[in-house]
């Protein structure tokens, strides 16, 4: 009985509506379609956003080749520079888009059915993950390739006379860099390193935003790559700064003595504005000092609490053990003075059993005698 | 840390000299016979380095192991403070904003046209130098500064005694569990030693 039914099948294809049924639900509301329009239009963009995640892994994996070569060429680094340009905007949109898509489908969840809504987070959360992951290896190429720079500027200054080095220029294409500003914080070399997973770890948000990523940075202590602009701003997880935005807020750190000598430059007409600096500045330390010892007062109160904290437990353990010491000793008293009770009664009964033992005894002699 | 001497001086670019208002000194801690000498000599001081600070400014100048700090306003009353070294510079020039308002707010207008030195009598001056002997008491911040390590050195010797309680609670935790796995072993040998004379 089975025909090859193929063109059947087609047939009624073909004469199937172009786009998906309409859904039949149970709640029957009318804003339904709508809800499942907006959740199409949500796997698209989700879509779109896993795509583009590729990309942005796919010019990570260059990078990090490019990297790993060690000691680049100038061509090589300014592609590298490139690369880091351009992944730190895909990343920069990836992130909004992620935020937005996020918030979109916490808005539709409810009106949606319960286990699209499921599936929608769990694509959110597989998206973050994903992303999360890219930024985690941009960064750790950024530092490879950071502690690689600053090998090879170690290694050119032995080669090179110091006082030279300023005209020599060791790296050309870092003057380019003043406008990425993926370089801001420092790392234990002194040298910038941008923390993007810094936030994206944070325990507290998981649900309602992505967790932004930004840059933690200290103050830079004297360096030879004048180029390099470090960035310093707060990392405060509750501000959340934009990518992009905080990154351009504020420049520090100078690094050339020409550098300093404007800093100066500007420092002596600071004292011309400001004729009080010294004692101003003595009482905002001042201040700050007696902040600093207030917060350390508040960390060793916490500290406190929580030895205390810790402490009740071993109380309670003492005390269940007292207790059962104590359930332990009443029990064996009962029993010792059952003992104490049966021996004085049973005394009679043994001597009565005694006493007519010894009559049998007696009985026995004279019976025997 | 002490406060020797202080000086309320107006200035002015009309006077070719700063005009000391008010002055006062605490001279207990030289000879007898030195105190008209110094006093000469702080005036002398005031009075130089009043010339040279400019309304609106703040300037601790140091000479021979004592430091003058002055401070004039910007309506020409000013004032210096004559300290030894280790007097903190900002408590000394948060007593001269204090005394300086004072003695604006209590004379006015009027010491704008005194010529003759020292003749304007401002008793709360003497008052000033001998409160801020110790700038801890007077100073607010100095206080709050010293009452927090206080507070914090407590806080070590809690944290401290915390811990060992810590560690007497532990040994509290061991004893007891001993103490009721005796009683336990108490009561099992017990009833095994006085069960067999209890049937009989």
């Amino acid at each position: 009985m089975s025909s090859n039914r193929t063109h059947e099948f087609l047939a009624l294809a073909q004469s199937l509506p172009a786009g998906p049924p309409p859904p039949t639900n149970a709640n029957g509301k009318k804003g339904d379609s709508d809800a499942y329009q907006e959740l199409r239009n949500f796997h698209t963009t989700a879509a779109g956003i896993s795509r583009d995640i590729a990309g942005t892994s796919a010019l990570l994996s260059e990078l990090s080749n490019l990297v790993r070569q060690g000691f680049a060429q100038p061509q090589d680094q300014a592609r590298m520079n490139q690369l880091v340009m351009h992944i730190k905007s895909q990343i920069e949109g990836l992130n909004g888009r992620l935020d937005q898509a996020s918030n979109t489908m916490q808005k539709q969840r409810r009106k949606v059915g319960q286990q699209a809504g499921e599936e929608a987070a769990n694509m959110m959360d597989g998206l973050k993950s994903t992303f999360a992951e890219a930024a985690s290896d941009f960064k750790k190429v950024l530092q490879e390739r950071t502690d690689n720079m600053k090998e090879e500027t170690d290694f050119q200054k032995q080669v090179y006379d110091y006082n030279n080095a300023d005209d020599d220029d060791p790296i050309p294409n870092m003057s380019s860099l003043y406008a990425p500003p993926v370089f801001g914080g420092a790392n234990s070399n002194g040298f910038p390193a941008l923390d993007l997973t810094s936030s994206l770890m944070s325990p507290a948000d998981n649900t309602s935003s992505l967790p932004r990523p930004h840059g933690i940075s200290s103050s830079y202590s004297g360096g030879d790559i004048r180029q390099r602009r470090p960035l310093e701003y707060n990392n405060s997880y509750g501000s959340q700064n934009s990518f992009g935005g905080s990154l351009y807020s504020t420049s520090q750190a100078p690094l050339t003595p020409l550098d300093i000598q404007r800093m100066e430059e500007e420092r002596g007409l600071q004292q011309q504005l400001i004729p009080d600096q010294d004692y101003l500045q003595q009482r905002a330390d001042a201040m700050s000092q007696v902040e600093s010892n207030i917060v350390e007062l508040g960390t060793i109160f916490n500290k406190l609490a929580v030895m205390v904290q810790e402490h009740r437990e071993m109380v309670q353990r003492v005390d269940d053990n007292v207790q059962d010491a104590n359930t332990n000793i009443n029990m064996s008293m009962e029993v010792l003075t059952d003992t104490l009770m049966s021996l004085r009664t049973n005394r009679m009964l043994a001597l009565r059993v005694f006493s007519v033992l010894v009559l049998f005894i007696i009985a026995f002699i004279i019976f025997f005698a | 840390m002490k406060i020797v001497g202080l000086a309320i001086v107006r200035t002015g670019s009309d006077l070719n000299e700063p005009v000391p208002l008010t002055v006062a000194t605490e001279l207990s801690s030289f000879g007898f016979f030195q105190r008209q000498s110094v006093k000469e000599m702080l005036m002398f001081l005031t009075k130089t380095f009043m010339k040279r600070t400019e309304p609106g400014q703040r300037q601790s100048v140091e000479h021979e192991g004592y430091v003058v700090h002055c401070y004039v306003r910007s309506d020409g009353l000013g004032g210096t403070v004559t300290t030894d070294g280790e007097y903190p510079a900002r408590v000394a020039f948060v007593m001269l904003g204090q005394l300086l308002d004072e003695f604006a707010q209590k004379q006015g207008d009027s010491w704008k046209t005194v010529t003759t030195p020292e003749s304007v009598s401002f008793p709360p001056a003497d008052e000033y130098l001998q409160k801020y002997q110790n700038p801890a008491e007077a100073d607010k911040i100095t206080k709050i500064q010293k009452d927090l390590d206080e507070t914090t050195q407590i806080l070590h010797k809690t944290i401290d005694s915390v811990l060992e309680r810590g560690v007497k609670l532990d040994n509290l935790v061991e004893k007891s569990n001993d103490l009721s796995a005796q009683s336990k072993l108490f009561y099992k040998s017990a009833k095994k030693t006085n069960s067999c004379c209890v049937v009989s």
